[in-house]
């Protein structure tokens, strides 16, 4: 604190200007490469229901799954499944925007 | 005391050649050119980038298909196949000009796909044309970034650059969301644009034999509480749009005009301070399309005065291209539950209700 009081006002104004400048600079590098960071990608369910029984399964989507294809049998009935829903899971984003 | 008098003297000629510098010369522009310039740059290697990638894994999904040649089949397609607009100055019969020449291209796309891979299914058709046209895209967006960079540099034009600096964040995001899109089609599970059709299989419950009305577009026929009704959507599960305007307009046609309402459900963009999945309803064509099957809608509508009802599913630009989120997916169960609230409240037993389900019907039959 002593050394600080001995310089010049003019230094320190100097010195304020750069460490000022500096930090501005590594937010600023910091806060874009927290922005690039790696997008959880999620997973992609099918949802299937059960055309006798109504029992509800959910499972991880297969290629070739599409909203309406009907075979799979129910594991409870026995009856006849049919996929009703396919839609992708993600984990919740921080809500940036005003809502 | 005398080291401060320097100090301050330097300081006053420091703000004085500053300001000169500033109000004077270029060198303030020169700066930010550089810095601008410099931040497009790196955006533009990322860029090529995604079309790099974008091509990658198109040519991995073709691959996967068993396409012979799928590096010559993107490169002979990007570039080509485009569509010159008609004239809108002379306004008479613009939309069947319109309408004629969007089936002209859709025909010639369709012809290069079964020339190049004769023996291909009708649903690997629509997935390879998607793919070409994503493609397309991805090149397009780069050429434009490119050729505005190379405009500023060449003029050294700084108000461009910056202009170019500051949109190409958005330009970016919707790059990628596009090369994103890749992987959803190559996936083949129903995207967030499919919001419509996966409303319109939702009524139809486990209700198949379809008929289809126009090219790529089904009409199924059922009934919901007394009510006879007929559902048009996309051939699926393909990745089409079908043509629904001309589908409406040759069923209400065909029953000469004995129906009681029209509800058209389509995905719509959000804005940024609104909800993915949110749903609204109002009057009018749900359809985001470029204008001769919303016509159709709305001229076939006010013919036989039937009210028009629009249900819409809101979602971001790159939710409509990518594989549906579950936010969205809430939003069609929402959507749908308007839909049957609509006919309930607005028609009565015995009446024919239209519901048409507008959307790309990837991954939904």
């Amino acid at each position: 604190m002593s050394v600080l009081l001995e310089l010049d006002p003019l230094y320190i104004l100097l010195i304020a200007i750069i460490v000022f400048l500096s930090s501005y600079l590594l937010i600023s590098y910091l806060r874009e490469s927290s922005t690039q960071k790696k997008e959880e990608k999620g997973k992609i369910v099918t949802v299937k229901k059960c055309l006798s029984c109504n029992y509800v399964l959910n499972k991880p989507y297969d290629k070739g799954e599409y909203v309406g294809r009907v075979g799979e049998k129910c594991p409870k009935c026995g009856g006849e499944m049919m996929v009703t829903a396919i839609y992708l899971e993600t984990p919740p984003q921080p809500q940036e925007a005003i809502s | 005391m005398d080291g401060v008098q320097d100090w301050t003297s330097m300081l006053i000629a420091i703000l004085i050649l500053s300001s000169f510098i500033l109000n004077f010369t270029d060198i303030p522009q020169k700066i930010q050119f550089t810095r601008y310039s410099s931040v497009v740059r790196r955006k533009l290697m990322e860029l090529i980038e995604f079309e790099e990638e974008g091509r990658r894994k198109s040519i991995k999904y073709l691959k996967d298909m068993n396409l012979p040649n799928p590096k010559t089949l993107i490169d002979d397609y990007v570039d080509n196949f485009f569509m010159i607009f008609p004239v809108e100055r002379e306004p008479i019969d613009v939309i069947k000009r319109l309408k004629h020449l969007l089936r002209t291209r859709d025909e010639a796309v369709k012809r290069y796909v079964l020339d190049k891979v004769p023996n291909v299914s009708e649903i690997d058709r629509q997935r390879i044309e998607v793919l070409l046209e994503l493609n397309s895209v991805l090149t397009y967006i780069n050429k434009v970034v490119k050729h505005y960079y190379n405009l500023g540099v060449k003029f050294n034009d700084w108000i461009m650059m910056m202009q170019l600096a500051l949109q190409i964040n958005q330009i970016v995001r919707l790059a990628k969301a596009y090369r994103d899109a890749i992987d959803s089609f190559g996936v083949g599970a129903p995207i967030g644009d499919g919001a419509g059709a996966l409303v319109a299989r939702m009524l139809l419950g486990n209700v198949s034999g379809a008929s289809e009305i126009a090219p790529e577009t089904v009409l199924y026929e059922t009934s919901f509480e007394g009510r006879k009704l007929y559902v048009i959507k996309a051939k699926g599960p393909g990745p089409t749009v079908g043509w629904p305007g001309e589908a409406l307009e040759k069923l209400v046609d065909s029953l000469e005009c004995r129906i009681s309402r029209i509800i058209t459900v389509d995905a719509a963009l959000k804005l940024e301070s609104e909800k993915s999945g949110e749903v609204a309803y109002g009057v009018g064509a749900a359809i985001g399309d470029l204008g001769p099957e919303k016509i159709a809608m709305e001229r076939i509508a006010s013919r036989c005065s039937v009210p028009l009802d629009a249900v819409v599913i809101k979602m971001s630009n790159e939710e409509a291209i990518n594989t549906m989120t579950k936010q969205v997916y809430e939003g069609v169960v929402r959507a749908a539950d308007i839909v049957k609230n609509t006919i309930l409240s607005k028609t009565r037993e015995g009446d024919a209700v239209v519901v048409v389900g507008v959307g790309n019907t990837l991954g939904i039959e």
